[in-house]
């Protein structure tokens, strides 16, 4: 069996001209900036606060801090930065996880990234007493990338290297060996958990310039090395054998990708607790406008996954006012019926 | 891939070779039962205070045995039947998913179906302070509908198991957020409480509950296995089971249906017990590498899970564990294992 | 159902076990009828029985002068333990446990004071897969007290067929210290004496404020901000235990938190950030966390638009500490305990409200 299926595959013989194709690859990356630019706007005008465009001028201009209104705007600043480098980073980590184990579920959540991080934060709470972000920050980065690892060495062993399903499995099979672990934790610890169940569902609202600062070398040098081997996942969407044969290091861009991947997922989640569905969503939405190039894919699914985790946050601050919904749940909320959508409009090949 | 599928009947196969099979399938088959009844003999017995087999035997016939008496008949007894008929529902369902979907993740609990029931429980304990049969039935309830959903999302000329798998994860992904809202959203003590429900605990198994959980799965599992005949047929390709006079869109639905309230009901009574229902078909698979239809060793494998890592959990732990923390605290490395075994070999789970 | 007889039925080390227990119990009361505590039943004595209760699931009957009390989930046990009564067995705490023995200081004391401690420690039921109903039963008690706790109704009819069972009357985890007192001393025949000992723990709260005149009267709203996520403030609402436990220390809940809390029957609402200035009325605000707390909540620029972060008027529970557990969970042993260590708390952050 295989479990490819939209992902990486080979464009199928297009009716479309190369034009025609350049046109609709270019007026979408377009669109994706003005997405961004629009979900920006909306960020810092919208939040659980009504304030007017006034206010929200001056609150990112020169704030007055000692109104409420514009330091509500102000605060928005630092969320919206945020928003823009998670959602890009998961978009980015997402189209890398998918064009590199060729499996269209793979997702930061399903290849027990977000599971990785979830077990080294609640042991950090349990054993060390964390309670703050630039605490966190160390351990889910360092759980993310433990789980990565093991998942990806487990799933590579073998003649056939890492395929598709090997992976999956793995991925599963780790995030609920690691799920169980969190619950063994927090069952016997209320204390625990009464922390925890927060950090649990992923959030913007905790964003500091001075944790902005902290993860962000992660995410540019995980971005680079992203955009680094898009040739490279080029050649693996079309086999093995092929790649060896267009001249690439099948290994050597399996590992830098899953290097990049492993930064761009594990920081995301760190900085903002496991957001699903981004990581998923984003490069399907994103192939649908640029077929499956990676050198136009990356870039596209950054952007989009900005521009759609912005929106989302905008979404969940404004549902329930004078609460706030945090972001992990509008984009599970929101995203699966976008991907449902994609499964149901694609030919899906039988698993 | 192959992996719980049970081999396709070659030709010219001698019979000297089908006995043997055959004679292997029954053996398997009765060493599973066996262990089931063993573990059950041990949870009866064994626990803060044990007793002598011979004083179960007591309980159970009707005798009153100070201590033994509430400790085994109240208590122990009903958890030790809810504990394996929530086993043998886990594994026939489970088992029945991944090989209809031709994919050992397509388990119920990781395709979405175990998280309806899961979400709307979380939301009945910590919103409305559901318990008992109240909750069963909201469970129950919405792990159907969901799956309708599912299924009803899927359908476009036709169920894809691919398509169904997809979309199956996506909805379970959704409720996973809204199990996580809700915990945030409940005082810590329901909150510990919803925890405990979904990690799958058999410590609120009483009598009033066994008997309608045996009465459904005691329909529905027999339904179940009947359906599941087709499976091999079905197997075979939608053509090729037409023309054998299956109706394959049909019988799918049928054997979803079926395995769907299967779980559902299972779900209701002790949790999504984690992994139950995803190892039991593998494992089967192994002990009878490729022998026979997988559903009845798959229920007896998902029993067995159950009942020892209900006993583990409550007597070998530092603290007295959900069953379904030592399913997956153990059950994954094994899966893990597993994996890297085959792997390594080249072949196959 | 169960008889003292039973322990002839069991293996001896088992026997020996509960005999050790019994023993426990036994000198228990024996040490606490020549204290000071009161330990006695009811003037009325044996006459006082059957007590008859109602909780949230029905009739509870206990017949006679139970001798070994059982309790479950959180803080039931101080109730018999302040009574003089060394319970069979109580849940281990897992919640502000500074040990991590599961017994809090308070409990320890009261019970090192009963000569209940070392060998003769109650036995400690665990509660991570829910209610430990065979340890329960192992200890074989008259009564099982429950007046504050989670209890379901199919928790509670399993607990009745081991014992009778109080649980408890309104809501499931709303019972407040005094109420908890009272159900689960009445159930053991010494209502009055619980009645004594709620009025003198409330004379020393009355006490305590005296020498703290400032107290008496601030207005408070009682939260709990994620110092990794301070967009959202958590407000307690009136019914939450902690909120209700100021409220017997003379201080008033804030209208604005009344009005956030609306009619709900949950025990605590979120309030975004950005809407600080809602709490404007409030004179303390509470919260949970350390030393740091107070300079992150007034570098904050959202968190420091409630006048009292800006002014310092703040009362910060050491979070995950035995103080924290006392206060957010009282009973008529952990009040007394961290009555003065909390309320100098309070007299701090009101000191600085103008």
């Amino acid at each position: 069996m295989t479990l490819t299926a939209t992902a990486g595959t080979p464009a199928p013989p297009s009716r479309v001209g190369p034009a025609s194709l350049r046109r609709r690859r270019t007026l979408g990356l377009a669109a994706c900036v003005v997405g961004v630019l629009l979900a920006v706007v909306a960020s810092l005008a919208f939040g659980a606060r009504v304030v007017g465009w006034d206010d929200v001028v001056a609150g990112v201009l020169h704030p007055d801090t000692s109104d409420i209104a514009q330091a509500a705007v102000r605060s928005r600043v630092a969320r919206t930065v945020l928003g823009l480098l998670v959602g890009a980073a998961l978009g980015l980590g997402g189209a890398v996880l998918q064009g590199l184990t060729r499996n269209p579920l793979a997702d930061p959540a399903l290849l027990g990234i977000s599971s990785g991080a979830s077990l080294a934060v609640v042991l950090g709470i349990m054993l060390l007493g964390l309670s703050t972000l630039t605490q966190y920050v160390w351990f889910a980065f360092a759980g993310a990338t433990i789980a990565a690892l093991l998942v990806y060495a487990i799933g590579s062993l073998g003649r056939e290297g890492a395929t598709p399903l090997k992976l999956a499995l793995a991925g599963a099979a780790t995030t609920a060996a690691l799920g169980s672990g969190v619950s063994m934790v927090l069952l016997s610890r209320t204390d625990v958990l009464d922390t925890f169940r927060f950090w649990q569902v992923g959030s913007l609202g905790r964003a500091s310039f001075a944790e902005l600062a902290q993860v962000a070398p992660f995410l540019v040098v995980g971005a680079v090395l992203a955009v680094g081997c898009a040739r490279g996942m080029d050649a693996l969407a079309l086999g093995d054998d092929v790649a060896v044969g267009l001249g690439q290091h099948v290994t050597a861009v399996r590992a830098v990708g899953a290097l990049a991947a492993v930064l761009l997922c594990g920081t995301a989640v760190a900085a903002a607790g496991p957001i699903g569905f981004v990581g998923l969503v984003v490069p399907h939405l994103a192939r649908t406008f640029t077929g499956p190039s990676h050198r136009w894919l990356l870039p596209v699914s950054a952007a989009l996954g900005a521009a759609l985790l912005l929106a989302a946050d905008v979404v969940g601050r404004v549902v329930a006012r004078p609460q706030e919904v945090e972001v992990g749940i509008v984009t599970a909320v929101l995203g699966a019926p976008v991907f449902i959508a994609i499964i149901r409009r694609h030919k899906v090949r039988e698993l | 891939m192959t992996a719980v599928l049970p081999a396709a009947p070659a030709a010219g196969v001698v019979a000297h070779g089908r006995r043997a099979r055959a004679r292997r399938y029954r053996t398997v088959l009765a060493v599973l039962a066996l262990a089931v009844v063993a573990v059950a003999v041990v949870a009866l017995c064994v626990g803060e205070r044990s007793y002598a087999p011979s004083e179960v035997l007591r309980v159970l016939l009707g005798e009153q045995v100070v201590g033994a008496s509430f400790n085994v008949g109240v208590l122990r007894a009903p958890r030790v039947l809810t504990g394996l008929l929530v086993g043998v529902a886990f594994g026939t369902g489970g088992v029945v998913f991944q090989t209809m979907l031709r994919n050992p993740l397509a388990s119920p609990d990781i395709i979405g179906v175990s998280a309806g029931s899961s979400a709307a429980a979380v939301v009945a304990i910590t919103a409305f302070g559901l318990s008992g049969a109240a909750l069963s039935l909201v469970a129950i309830t919405a792990g159907l509908a969901v799956a309708a959903v599912i299924y009803a999302l899927s359908w476009r000329d036709g169920v894809q198991g691919a398509r169904l798998v997809l979309i199956g994860i996506a909805v379970g992904a959704m409720l996973d957020s809204v199990i996580g809202y809700a915990l945030t959203r409940a005082g810590v003590y329901d909150a510990n409480e919803a925890l405990r429900w979904l990690t799958g605990s058999l410590n609120s198994a009483f009598w009033p509950g066994v008997g309608p959980l045996a009465a459904a799965l005691g329909v529905l599992v027999p339904t179940l296995l009947v359906l599941a005949r087709r499976l091999p047929v079905l197997q075979l390709g939608d053509d090729v089971a037409a023309g054998l006079g299956v109706r394959p869109d049909r019988s799918r639905l049928a054997l979803l249906l079926v395995a769907v309230a299967v779980i559902a009901v299972a779900t209701s009574a002790a949790g999504p017990i984690a992994f139950v229902a995803f190892l039991s078909g593998p494992i089967a698979h192994r002990l009878l590498r490729g022998t026979g239809s997988l559903v009845v060793p798959a229920g007896l494998v998902g029993a067995l899970l159950v009942l020892t890592a209900d006993l583990v959990g409550q007597h070998l732990l530092v603290h007295r564990f959900p069953v379904g923390v030592v399913t997956g605290v153990l059950g994954a490395p094994y899966l893990l294992w597993l994996l890297a075994r085959t792997n390594r070999s080249g072949g196959s789970l | 159902m169960r008889t003292a007889l039973s322990r002839r039925a069991l293996r001896p080390l088992v026997a020996a076990t509960a005999a050790a227990l019994l023993l426990a119990a036994c000198s228990g009361n024996a040490d606490a009828d020549g204290g000071e505590t009161t330990s006695t039943p009811d003037a009325d004595g044996g006459a006082g029985f059957p007590v008859t209760l109602t909780s949230a699931f029905g009739e509870t009957t206990v017949e006679s002068e139970p001798t070994a009390v059982a309790t479950v989930n959180w803080g039931n046990h101080d109730v018999p333990i302040a009574l003089g009564v060394v319970p069979v067995g109580f849940a281990a705490s897992t919640y502000g446990d500074d040990d991590s023995d599961g017994v809090l200081p308070w409990t320890f004391e009261a019970l090192e004071e009963l000569g209940a401690t070392g060998d003769d420690l109650p036995v400690l039921f665990d509660e991570t897969d829910g209610v430990a109903f065979e340890s329960i039963a192992n200890t074989e008690p008259d009564v099982i007290l429950a007046a504050y706790s989670g209890l379901t109704e199919e928790d509670w009819t399993t607990l009745q067929q081991i014992a009778p069972t109080v649980s408890w009357p309104e809501f499931a985890w709303g019972t407040n210290w005094k109420d908890m007192a009272l159900v689960n001393g009445e159930a053991l025949g010494r209502k009055a004496q619980a009645q004594e000992l709620v009025d003198d723990v409330l004379a020393q709260i009355e006490a305590a404020l005296a020498e703290r005149p400032e107290v008496e009267g601030t207005t408070f709203a009682y939260t709990w901000i994620d110092p990794a996520d301070p967009s959202t403030i958590g407000v307690y609402t009136p019914l939450d235990a902690r909120v209700q436990l100021l409220d017997d220390l003379g201080m008033t809940v804030a209208p604005s938190v009344v009005e956030l809390a609306g009619d709900t029957d949950v025990f605590y609402v979120d309030l975004a950030a950005e809407q600080a200035d809602t709490l404007a009325d409030v004179d303390v605000l509470v919260t949970y966390g350390d030393d740091s707390t107070l300079a992150a909540l007034q570098a904050d620029p959202l968190l420091n638009k409630i006048p009292a972060v800006a002014r310092g008027s703040v009362a910060v529970v050491p979070d995950g500490t035995p103080l924290s557990s006392a206060t957010s969970g009282p009973t008529v042993l952990s009040v007394p305990w961290a009555l003065d260590a909390y309320l100098d708390l309070f007299q701090a952050a009101a000191a600085k409200v103008g």
